[in-house]
């Protein structure tokens, strides 16, 4: 009989345990700053309507991910600090893995985040330490370590590289 | 083409293959680097950026506008900040990834510097708490507009740049694949000729391969005669050939003249005619052995193996050499068992009684002990004495022809030294196996192996064989032809001794002249084989029988010991016999001839 509540137990806390991340990602907490970044298209998980808002303080709550790289847009290799692109699109519930990136300047991109699976593509937030300005092709602006990665340095993971990003659709 | 030439025009492909290799590497290089230059991205740059300039433009002259009319809004002034930012951010990148970057633009450095300058003015006043006045918001707008232009300048030149370059990519693509089709066919052209050139080299060295194996072969062959000593056999062959011939007439002939003139001598003669005699048959034994010799090596000794019993082989050799060993002091002993055996009788007779005379003659021993054991399918049977032996490194020697060990003043009543080497041959031929052990002072023994045979297959000898030698003589007529007058001498007084009717001639011509004028049959031809100009034997039997029209049979006796001669009489296929023949065999000869006709007549 004690056996059994054992087993009861065990299966109770695994139970917890598959649906936590699950649960706590569909939490997504609503945004108190300016909004950087909207995520929208086929995703799960929203906190303004069809769309998932986020601020500076949630991107910096979440776990960060920095390299330094030189890339095609600056002279020297660069410190950029962010998220990974994969753990926003778990964050958000993603449906797929085509996205389009959108910027300030209308500017806008199709990509597949397969073709940079291996790679920490990131939404830095961060360039050598400040936040950017627009100026700075800020505030937000994805980046891949092509130092690391020399065979990321595609046409098309160039071109995904938007600078002043403003939304990604899932598409 | 020779295989220089080849080699030469495949160095030369190979060269142009890799100078074209070389070539092809350059332009690929080149290519790689062009393609990433002439990137869409730059041109899409120019677009974003020229849009940019755009949206500023239009922001500050609405600003303008509406600031004619009422004071502007906080919104008003957010737009015009974030389009100027936006413009800094795009001429920010336009320094770091202008188009000229890699093929300079002459306009792009002062239009840079104007840029950046414009930037640093204009940023104090848009940044400014206090909006733009309308006169700032125009001379900006006028100052936006002209760097816009030029701008679009630029990008103007870029595109016509890139478009030259577009050019060269496909200019280099071409050549590329031009190269490369002419590389591949310097490619096949040089396997093709290295394929061809690997044939005929492989074939070249198989042809060589095979060459120099037949080439080792015929080598071997020649070191193995010079050692077993058959080159030198055959100069001696024919030189005994050449000699022998002139030899045996003369001793032929004293043959038959001792033969007849023993029944003349006075009893006061008759020793020295015995010692004469026996001198002729102990010159004619050597000559024999010679002659035995050749036929050996002619290969004309034909081997009849049948199966028989040994005993009475034994006894014979027994009673025949009795007499020797008892003159030489040696016991003969034979110890045998009664076995069959299968091999050619005659032939193992020769062997046994060469090697027995050889061990009496020789061996300076007491006793000679014939002993035979089976041993599995196999009679071996032992000739050993208790001699003074030979030393282990003669062994080998004693089997050549005229080697003596100890008779360095060559003793000619001790034979030519062919005993044993005729003994070697016999055994060669009938494919048995003779071993010698025998060391200094130990005696010496021989041991011959040869395959058991059935009883059941002996053949009982026929009785009239027998008796066909115990007849005496008969009348018959004879005719005789040879060259040498005294060989036809000799012939006719030893015949008519016998009783034998005798006509003799030169040549074959002579004798069918006298037998048509006296018109009288032989019955029986003997010939020489080697006539007169150049005639053979075989051929004047041929013309006499032809024409007397009745096939006489015929003897032919030859003097030639070359193997090639005896091969040649032999094969003629009448009765051969070699000179110099001993009276005793002839006459067996005519006996058993005139016996054979009076059969089939009968």
């Amino acid at each position: 009989m004690k056996k059994k509540f054992a087993l009861l137990q065990k299966s109770t806390l695994l139970f917890l345990l598959t649906f936590l991340p699950v649960a706590h990602a569909q939490q997504l907490a609503s945004p108190t700053g300016d909004v950087l970044l909207r995520i929208t298209g086929n995703i799960t998980t929203t906190n303004n309507g069809d769309s998932a808002e986020f601020d500076l303080a949630m991107l910096e709550a979440m776990t960060q991910t920095e390299f330094t790289t030189s890339t095609p847009w600056t002279d020297n290799p660069t410190l950029f600090t962010g998220v990974e692109v994969t753990r926003l699109l778990k964050a958000v519930g993603a449906g797929s893995t085509q996205i389009r990136a959108k910027a300030l300047d209308k500017y806008w991109f199709d990509a597949d985040t397969k073709n940079f699976a291996n790679v920490p593509a990131i939404v830095a937030y961060k360039k050598d330490g400040n936040y950017m300005r627009i100026r700075d092709q800020g505030p937000l602006w994805i980046m891949l370590p092509f130092d690391d990665y020399p065979e990321a340095l595609t046409e098309t993971n160039k071109n995904i590289c938007v600078w002043q990003l403003l939304e990604i659709v899932i598409l | 083409m020779s295989g220089k030439q080849l080699s030469f025009v495949l160095f030369i492909f190979a060269l142009l293959c890799a100078t074209q290799i070389a070539l092809i590497v350059s332009q690929i290089d080149k290519a790689r680097v062009q393609l990433s230059n002439s990137s869409p991205g730059g041109l899409n740059f120019l677009l974003q950026t020229d849009s940019i300039f755009d949206e500023f433009r239009h922001t500050l002259s609405t600003y303008v506008q509406s600031s004619v009319n009422a004071d502007p809004t906080p919104q008003q002034t957010e737009q015009y900040k974030k389009q100027f930012e936006m413009v800094w951010s795009a001429l920010n990148v336009f320094s770091l990834k202008n188009p000229g970057k890699n093929t300079p633009l002459p306009q792009l450095a002062p239009l840079l510097k104007d840029a950046n300058d414009f930037l640093e003015k204009t940023d104090p006043l848009i940044s400014s708490n206090t909006p733009l006045t309308i006169e700032a918001a125009q001379s900006i707008y006028e100052n936006t507009r002209q760097i816009s232009e030029r701008v679009h300048a630029v990008g103007h030149q870029y595109f016509i740049l890139s478009s030259q370059q577009r050019d060269e990519l496909n200019h280099r693509m071409d050549t590329l694949y031009r190269g490369f089709w002419f590389f591949g066919f310097l490619l096949f052209a040089t396997a093709a000729i290295s394929t061809y050139t690997l044939i005929r080299a492989n074939r070249r060295s198989r042809f060589l391969v095979e060459e120099s194996n037949k080439t080792h072969a015929r080598l071997s062959e020649v070191v193995t005669e010079l050692r077993s000593g058959k080159l030198e056999r055959k100069a001696k062959d024919s030189f005994l050939a050449a000699a022998s011939h002139d030899l045996r007439q003369p001793l032929h002939a004293l043959g038959l003249f001792l033969g007849s003139l023993e029944k003349h001598v006075l009893p006061a003669g008759r020793p020295t005619m015995q010692k004469a005699q026996q001198s002729a048959s102990v010159l004619t034994n050597l000559f024999s052995s010679l002659l035995d010799l050749s036929r050996l090596d002619a290969g004309v000794v034909k081997v009849f193996k049948k199966d028989f019993a040994l005993q009475p082989l034994l006894q014979t050799l027994e009673q025949a050499f009795s007499s020797t060993a008892a003159e030489h002091n040696i016991r003969l002993v034979f110890d045998s068992v009664d076995a069959t055996i299968r091999t050619d009788r005659v032939l193992l007779d020769r062997m046994l009684r060469n090697l027995i005379e050889n061990a009496i003659i020789h061996s300076n021993g007491n006793e000679l002990k014939i002993s035979t054991r089976t041993e599995n399918s196999n009679l071996l049977v032992d000739i050993e004495d208790d001699g003074k032996g030979i030393p282990n490194q003669e062994h080998h020697a004693i089997f050549s022809e005229y080697y003596q060990i100890g008779n360095p003043e060559r003793d000619r009543s001790k034979g030519l030294g062919l005993g044993l080497s005729i003994v070697n041959r016999l055994s060669e031929l009938l494919h048995t196996s003779l071993k010698i052990q025998s060391n200094v002072n130990q005696g010496c023994k021989f041991t011959l192996t040869i395959p058991l045979g059935r009883i059941e297959s002996i053949t009982p000898p026929t009785p009239a064989a027998n008796n066909l030698l115990s007849q005496d003589a008969i009348d018959a007529v004879i005719a005789v032809i040879d060259d040498e007058r005294d060989i036809r001498e000799g012939m006719e007084i030893m015949l008519g001794d016998q009783g034998y009717a005798t006509i003799t001639a030169d040549s074959d011509t002579e004798l069918i002249a006298i037998l048509n004028e006296s018109d009288i049959l032989p019955d029986l031809l003997i010939t020489d084989y080697r006539l007169r100009e150049n005639h053979r034997g075989d051929e004047a039997i041929f013309n006499v029988r032809k024409a007397t029209n009745k096939t006489i049979p015929a003897i032919i006796i030859t003097g030639d010991t070359s193997p090639k001669r005896v091969l040649e009489a032999s094969k003629s296929g009448f009765r051969l016999m070699h000179k110099p023949a001993a009276p005793a065999d002839l006459l067996d000869a005519i006996k058993q001839l005139l016996l054979a006709r009076q059969r089939v007549s009968d």
